[in-house]
């Protein structure tokens, strides 16, 4: 330890190598994991975000939504997700390739959203969770204006206050969209094959 | 802590030079004491080896070969990738829903005097040459169908090309894939058509205008 | 100890003092910041319309800023003075530009304030441990690079050519820390690459942030202090460099621990439960090293914080193992109990040697004793309750959450009901930590305060006789 270059270039090299072995592999790795083209729908799978539903994701990252909703279904024998109805398949890589910035989320104090879309079928549906809250969900009042009775504007009105509609503002819409938009249920042809697991084929990990 | 300072059994602390000096002289300790080997180097070496093979190990079993798609510890890059099964018929059916329906309707009948049905049709239940040459290259001029006379008078329209060159360029595949859909839907039980058959057909005729009924009718 | 008298002060430790106070005094600052921000966030979990009119303080919102304050601005400035103070007093020589470095730590807390307060308008990243807006993550660079540099130059210059086990750490995380932050800005916030790989990246640079920049500063002041106090040497020396080479090898692939069943390839998590499984190594050698600190119960205040820290340490250590393995993980993943490892890790091991740390250097930096040993007990006996309340409710909630939420009947009601009682257990602990900070911000502010008006010389005992 008494040699300051080597000392350093050792530390540098552990470092470069966790990078290089971690954040560049997977970078090559994972760049070319392309959409996958369904012969059969004719169709590229996962399809890209829309304008607004990736406007939408910036709002669902300002306000941490991450910090309760996990955004990543695991298999069928790790857990109970597919059991509640959260997917009909684990997460795999290639369903965020268009994600700007993926929010997979580390805690489930409310439900996974990586399906949401599925399960939710309309901007009134999410309106209507983000105005009132449900029991472990507080409400957004701030993604909400107050228009008079009446006024167009253009939105749907969640609930009427002292004859005033109230209204989503443009990040509750933009919000929404991206919660619609998150739905990836599509089964690709290669992670269908790999991940195919005989039942006790092999023992079960440590 | 005033008692520490009065209390004579608080060890001495060491001073900073102190500190490396102690320590750099239990650097250079062997670690074979006069021949007989210390436990713990033995110890240790056995751990770290121990965790060393079973790190490889592991890494050997459940790293799924490194690939990017293996999302299971138990899954392997080297299976094989399922082949994708067409359903022609469905394919078709796409097709037809999105570009063909707007003249023939989705009952594939037609409208009466401008566009001739497609139900009941001896032109798509008959000769496949015929069919596969009206879809690549058109068809204008009058038509006589299931009895009816189409494409004359003034509400006269003309079927498009959707071959190569046309405003459609549909592959082959599309072609065969909405041909065998209308040769079997609405009652229609015609044999379905293949991509090699119309590939056959383009080959053979090359680049045409649009048909008139009578040139078609003199094909087998 | 009177017996020696000027002992241990020495030239090096009273230049820096400038600086040095301005980043102690910042870090406990800090301290209670995220302390009050963390309790708020605890409530909001058994309590969810607490504060959630107020855009501001959205939980999401609050987790960021308790995050960033509990990471760049407690963790960091505590994290620079001690790893600065430890190589300037063992390599014997003073911090240079110590104008430099004050000034640079002021603009670093300016740059997390800011940050925070982005995060409070909404501009937080959703990058865990990178929740500050990409044009604030600059400035904090340069900041932290200007910071680095004088502890980097106190190791090259140092007037011995031995070196000392906190040494190593002291200095690999001073240097690794701006190669490993400025990786993460490029290539999560400046020039961002997508889908998974970013949260590979993401995963990377949190875990490398605790495991080579937070942790070495830790056990640095572990090392330095436990011989120091107990007056015995390090036990089986020779064997420290193994350590700390299995620190800085195997932690560094740890990154992907969190991604275990997630939608990642499956070689990431794989190679971060073998990272994991090869810290044993790492902690076998930090127990045969320091037991006269993990024992250290009985002796003096200081030496009792090193044992709680350590004790900590080595539990998080056999904790990540254990949550590793997939029987356990399928229950506790995404549970609260990921929240109740990080705080044994951070604000057991790494606060709690920090806080000795502190106590060691107050007295020679400033050169008069702590005002009082009897707040530096009060720290220690409200912190270390407040830890362990606040981890034991947090794994208790998250116990119980993942039971209920194995149950597919369960609606997300049941599952909070369930998970409540322990939370409201951590939201009491979180209170006493709150009183803990309080103490010792108070205490060092008192430390600073005093230690203008007096200019004695005294002996580096950590307090004053008979307050």
């Amino acid at each position: 330890m008494k040699n300051g270059p080597i000392f350093f270039l050792c530390l540098l090299a552990s470092l470069t190598f966790s990078w290089a072995g971690l954040a560049l592999a997977s970078h090559r790795q994972l760049s070319a994991v392309a959409p996958y083209y369904d012969v059969a729908e004719a169709k590229a799978f996962p399809e890209p975000m829309s304008g607004i539903a990736a406007r939408g994701q910036l709002v669902y990252q300002d306000l941490g939504c991450a910090s309760c909703h996990t955004q990543q279904v695991r298999r069928g024998d790790l857990g109970n997700d597919l059991d509640r109805k959260w997917g009909t398949r684990q997460s795999w890589a290639r369903d965020y390739i268009y994600q700007g910035r993926p929010q997979l989320g580390l805690v489930r104090v409310g439900p996974d959203l990586a399906n949401v879309g599925a399960r939710l079928t309309s901007a009134a549906d999410v309106y209507k969770l983000l105005h009132q809250g449900t029991a472990t969900m507080p409400a957004y009042a701030f993604l909400f204006s107050e228009s008079p009775a009446g006024a167009q504007t253009g939105a749907i009105a969640v609930g009427q206050v002292d004859g005033r509609q109230v209204v989503p503002t443009r990040r509750a819409m933009d919000l929404a969209a991206y919660v619609l938009s998150l739905n990836s249920p599509h089964v690709y042809g290669p992670e269908a094959a790999h991940n195919a697991v005989k039942p006790a084929a092999e023992e079960h990990k440590p | 802590m005033s008692a520490q300072h009065t209390d004579p059994s608080e060890p001495r602390r060491l001073t900073d030079p102190e500190l490396i000096q102690v320590h750099d002289h239990a650097g250079e300790e062997k670690t074979d004491d006069g021949g007989n080997y210390q436990l713990l180097p033995l110890v240790l070496l056995f751990l770290f080896s121990g965790l060393i093979f079973f790190g490889g190990t592991y890494l050997g079993l459940f790293a799924g070969h490194f690939a990017p798609t293996v999302h299971d510890e138990r899954g392997s890059p080297m299976a094989a990738v399922a082949e994708v099964k067409i359903d022609v018929v469905a394919v078709g059916k796409r097709q037809y829903s999105t570009t063909c329906v707007g003249c023939h309707q989705a009952t594939g009948l037609g409208m009466a005097g401008m566009f001739p049905p497609l139900a009941k049709s001896e032109w798509v239940t008959g000769s496949e040459e015929r069919l596969i040459r009206v879809l690549l290259h058109g068809l204008s001029g009058p038509v006589t169908v299931d009895g009816q006379q189409y494409g004359s008078g003034p509400t006269a329209q003309a079927m498009p090309a959707f071959g190569p060159g046309g405003a459609f360029n549909w592959s082959d595949d599309s072609i065969a894939a909405v041909l065998t859909y209308i040769r079997q839907e609405w009652g229609n039980s015609a044999p379905p058509i293949t991509a090699a058959k119309v590939t056959e057909v383009r080959t053979k005729v090359g680049a045409h205008g649009a048909w008139t009924a009578a040139d078609l009718e003199k094909l087998p | 100890m009177s017996s020696q008298p000027k002992a241990i002060i020495s030239e090096s430790d009273t230049t820096s003092r400038g600086p040095l106070a301005l980043l102690l005094v910042s870090a406990f600052g800090w301290l209670i910041l995220s302390t009050v921000l963390s309790l708020i966030g605890t409530i909001q979990l058994h309590t969810p319309s607490f504060l959630a009119s107020c855009a501001a303080f959205t939980h999401g919102r609050v987790e960021a800023m308790q995050e960033s304050a509990f990471i760049y601005g407690w963790a960091g400035n505590a994290a620079f003075a001690v790893s600065l103070w430890l190589l300037s007093a063992l390599g014997g020589s003073p911090l240079r530009g110590p104008g430099l470095l004050a000034t640079a730590t002021a603009f670093w807390n300016l740059g997390v304030t800011a940050g925070v307060v982005a995060i409070a308008a909404g501009e937080a990243t959703s990058i865990p441990f990178l929740q500050m807006p990409g044009y604030i993550q600059p400035l904090l660079f340069v900041a932290a690079a200007a910071i680095t540099t004088p502890g980097v130059l106190a190791w090259t210059g140092r007037s011995t050519d031995s070196t000392y086990a906190s040494q190593w750490y002291a200095v690999a995380a001073i240097f690794l820390f701006p190669w490993l932050f400025s990786a993460a800005q490029v290539m999560l916030l400046a020039d961002p690459v997508h889908g998974i790989t970013q949260t590979i990246v993401a995963g990377w640079f949190s875990q490398n942030l605790i495991a080579l920049w937070l942790l070495p500063v830790a056990l640095a002041s572990a090392y330095y202090l436990v011989p120091k106090l107990s007056g015995r040497p390090v036990a089986h020396y020779q064997f420290a460099k193994l350590g700390f080479w299995a620190l800085v090898v195997f932690g560094a692939w740890t990154g992907g621990r969190h991604l275990i069943g997630g939608p990642a390839p499956v070689w990431v998590p794989t190679v971060a439960v073998v990272a994991l499984y090869l810290l044993l190594f790492h902690y076998v050698i930090v127990a045969v090293n320091l037991p006269a600190g993990l024992f250290g119960w009985n002796s003096s205040t200081t030496l009792r914080f090193v044992a709680f820290g350590l004790t900590a340490y080595l539990l998080n250590g056999l904790g990540d193992v254990l949550a590793s393995s997939h029987a356990i993980n399928e229950l506790l993943d995404f549970t609260y109990f990921s929240v109740a490892q990080g705080k044994l890790l951070l604000g057991g091991a790494f606060s709690f040697l920090i806080y000795a740390a502190v106590y060691e250097m107050g007295p020679r930096i400033t050169g008069i004793p702590w005002p009082s040993a009897g707040l530096i007990r009060a720290h220690f006996g409200v912190a270390a309750l407040g830890t362990v309340v606040t981890v034991l409710g947090l794994a208790f909630a998250g116990w119980s959450q993942g039971h209920a939420l194995a149950v597919t009947a369960n609606g997300f009601a049941a599952i909070a009901a369930a998970a409540k009682p322990g939370l409201l257990i951590a939201t009491a602990g979180e209170f006493l930590l709150l009183g803990a900070a309080i103490i010792a911000f108070i205490h060092l502010v008192r430390l600073q305060v005093e230690s203008c008006c007096s200019e004695s010389v005294v002996s580096d005992s950590p307090a004053k006789s008979a307050t």
